[in-house]
């Protein structure tokens, strides 16, 4: 005769899928790392996954131009006077953003920040 | 009847039964401890306030409330210190025509900060500079920036020195038409104020506020880790490429360089960090960075470095209170004995 009967495996499958679960929805989706979103006046205005170049407009204004590649991105013009955002270079830490302060616009990854025990949480400049 | 099973067979059962189960609730206690008693996940928000990137990340239980008490500050204090917004209340100090002004305990505070700074550093931080930074078209991102005429220069000297600013109680008077400019240190105290107002509402957040790479620490990265802190490399392709790092847990950065607002004429470069006595741009230095424990002290140590030299830095900063760490115009980079603490994990 066994020690357990089947509605003991059945119990003990359920306990260990829920916990199983419990732990996983707590962790982030990888792939929401590799989107780029852009804020306009705080506001979500675009989200891109995919390589490629992208105008960013608002109200139908023209703005700037952003290029990604390879889950980089980087402005390659912008109509603000200083081109700050243009001489940035590429954006490629998920702690930190590209940012346009005359257009009011903020570029960063989706799913942000992405601490870790190592690995620069943010910049000094 | 007979039995079914055996007394040994049903004891062994048993003792399995609370064996299992026994280590099943172990594990669930695990999980739950895992999965809910640690602290909530970091928020994160950004906003353009005071003419810069800011961004808050806090995790506490009352995140959103910090976040939104944060971000209202910061609009109020910009609204305030803007010198060249006419509805600020710097503005009309500025434009009192020589008059005495009231003013409130804030602005006071930030007046006597800002003349201690000037007197501690022999005017190497200058908070009266508010007509050069017109003149040259720093004041706002949006203002056509260009190298004036010397005569022009000469002219706007006349009306710059902090010795021009005269404080009686709760009064100022401004004196040779000087205008006030606190850029260099409103916002490390805006930085100060979020997080007194984060460990405000709850002792126990965690987190830091970043304007403009100005960083004030909430409290350490998961409750008891650090925060690691890039120092951006003046003369990088990208604002990420770092030619430093610290470790804080507590405390403030803010550095200055020629990289934040700056135009280049006929190959040279013109930004934003003046001398007062010439009114051109400060020369030797090209990126400060301060830790100190407010960020106001560590903003406006970190502006006085353009001016004070690199050797005096070197001596003097410490006992002010900060350590610093200077790329000069070779890209050589200076750093004072106790900087090296922040330079590892604790």
């Amino acid at each position: 005769m066994k020690l357990f009967g089947k509605y003991d495996f059945v119990v003990l499958s359920v306990i260990i899928f829920l916990m199983f679960f419990l732990l996983i929805v707590r962790i982030p989706s990888r792939d929401s790392l590799k989107k780029i979103a852009v804020e306009i006046n705080g506001k979500e205005s675009y989200i891109f996954d995919k390589n490629g170049i992208y105008e960013i407009k608002n109200n139908g204004k023209k703005l700037m131009t952003i290029e990604i590649l390879d889950h980089k991105v980087r402005v390659l013009r912008s109509t603000c006077p200083d081109k700050l955002c243009v001489k940035s270079g590429w954006l490629k830490n998920s702690n930190a953003a590209i940012v346009c302060v005359p257009n009011r616009i903020v570029i960063h990854y989706k799913k942000f920040p992405d601490f870790k025990r190592s690995g620069i949480d943010a910049y000094t400049w | 009847m007979r039995e079914k099973y055996s007394k040994e067979f049903i004891n062994q059962r048993k003792k399995s039964w609370y064996f299992t189960y026994g280590l099943i609730a172990i594990l669930i206690v695990i999980v739950f401890v895992v999965s809910f008693r640690r602290p909530p996940d970091y928020v994160v928000k950004d906003e353009i306030s005071l003419g810069t990137h800011v961004r808050v990340v806090v995790s506490s239980k009352y995140s959103g409330k910090i976040l939104d008490s944060i971000f209202r500050e910061f609009r109020r204090i910009d609204s305030k210190f803007n010198p060249y917004n006419p509805n600020s209340k710097i503005y009309r100090i500025n434009h009192s025509n020589g008059n005495w002004v009231e003013v409130d305990d804030e602005i006071l505070f930030i007046l006597k900060k800002s003349l201690y700074y000037a007197d501690l550093t022999g005017g190497a931080f200058d908070f009266t500079l508010g007509r050069l930074i017109k003149l040259w078209g720093f004041d706002s991102e949006n203002s056509e920036k260009r190298i004036p005429s010397s005569d022009e220069i000469n002219e706007t000297l006349k009306h710059i020195g902090y010795d021009k600013v005269e404080i009686d109680g709760n009064k100022v008077r401004l004196h040779d038409g000087v205008w006030l400019d606190f850029g260099a240190i409103v916002k490390g105290y805006a930085i100060d104020r979020a997080v007194q107002i984060a460990k405000k509402i709850d002792p126990k957040a965690t987190g830091f506020v970043d304007a403009g790479g100005d960083i004030g620490i909430i409290g350490p990265k998961f409750g008891g880790a650090d925060w690691i802190v890039g120092i951006r490399n003046p003369r990088g392709e990208s604002q990420q490429d770092t030619i430093g790092v610290i470790y804080l847990k507590e405390g403030a950065v803010a550095t200055s360089g020629d990289y934040e607002r700056f135009f280049i004429s006929n190959g040279k470069r013109y930004y934003h960090i003046f001398n007062p006595k010439t009114g051109y741009p400060a020369k030797g230095v090209i990126s400060a960075t301060v830790v100190a424990n407010s960020c106001l002290d560590a903003d406006a140590l970190a502006t006085a470095i353009f001016n004070l030299g690199i050797e005096y830095s070197l001596t003097y900063i410490p006992r002010y209170g900060g350590q610093a760490f200077i790329v000069d115009e070779n890209q050589k980079i200076h750093k004072t004995k106790g900087f090296l603490y922040f330079e590892q994990v604790h």
